[in-house]
């Protein structure tokens, strides 16, 4: 919580590194970007506002399906700012 | 050529083969006229489509030429792939996964990351995978990130958020 309010007062958008799995996503924490450890690595997350009142853990998997679907659709929105 | 799905099993007697699509498939590859069936795309061989059907989580597939019981048993195991060209066209700024696969990511300096190799969904947001070698990268696809894609080049210019890169594999 200490690095979210500096990070809130200083404008920094620097990806806050987290164990804290648990902790529940805050109004605060939105348009931030966390790196979630998973157990065995950091997963970056970009906090969106319907993702408050979730827990940081839910969107970094634990465990990975590892599959080759090449049909999916992907929109990664070049250029845009956010 | 991008991969579609794995033929698990045949299905009746008539040469009719039990097709899984992978993970997440749209479901586009089901108009093409032809499919290509093979361990790796490089080797794999061409087979006209007669029909396609079932909707659940298996779709049934009959092809030209295949109307046995010992001819399906023999494509048992195989990829399903189709062209790219084959597939229906995405609206501008999105695209499939598998022409993204293999593209070289840089950052704004010009600087090499590595090879998107894979793409999940974490729940809030898609992450591309960027190896090199043994260094991973994760990126968040969110607006800002991907500033440029030039797939004839098979370059994808990004800009990681800040802190990104410096982070520790793990502890």
């Amino acid at each position: 919580m200490r690095k979210i309010r500096e990070a809130e007062r200083t404008g920094d958008k620097k990806v806050i590194r987290t164990w804290s799995r648990r902790s529940t996503i805050l109004p605060e924490m939105v348009n931030m970007t966390f790196a979630v450890h998973n157990g065995n690595k950091f997963m970056p997350v970009f906090v969106s506002e319907n993702m408050v009142g979730h827990k940081l853990g839910e969107f970094s998997p634990t465990r990975m399906f590892r599959g080759h679907s090449g049909d999916r659709k992907t929109k990664p929105r070049p250029g845009k700012k956010g | 050529m991008i991969q579609v799905g794995r033929i698990t099993r045949t299905h009746g007697v008539r040469g009719e083969l039990k097709v899984l699509p992978e993970e997440g498939s749209s479901g586009a590859w089901r108009e093409v006229p032809e499919v290509f069936l093979g361990a790796e795309r490089t080797k794999a061989s061409c087979f006209r489509v007669k029909g396609v059907r079932g909707g659940g989580r298996f779709a049934i597939l009959a092809l030209d030429g295949v109307d046995s019981l010992e001819s399906a048993e023999a494509l048992k195991g195989q990829n399903v792939f189709v062209p790219r060209d084959r597939l229906p066209e995405m609206e501008p700024g999105s695209f499939y996964t598998g022409e993204l696969e293999g593209l070289t990511v840089v950052d704004i300096d010009g600087c090499v990351l590595g090879v998107l190799e894979e793409i999940f969904d974490n729940g809030a947001h898609e992450v591309y995978v960027v190896r090199d070698g043994s260094q991973e990268i994760m990126l968040p696809v969110v607006d800002g990130v991907v500033v440029e894609m030039d797939l004839d080049a098979g370059r994808m210019v990004v800009k990681p958020p800040e802190g990104l890169l410096g982070l520790p594999k793990s502890r």
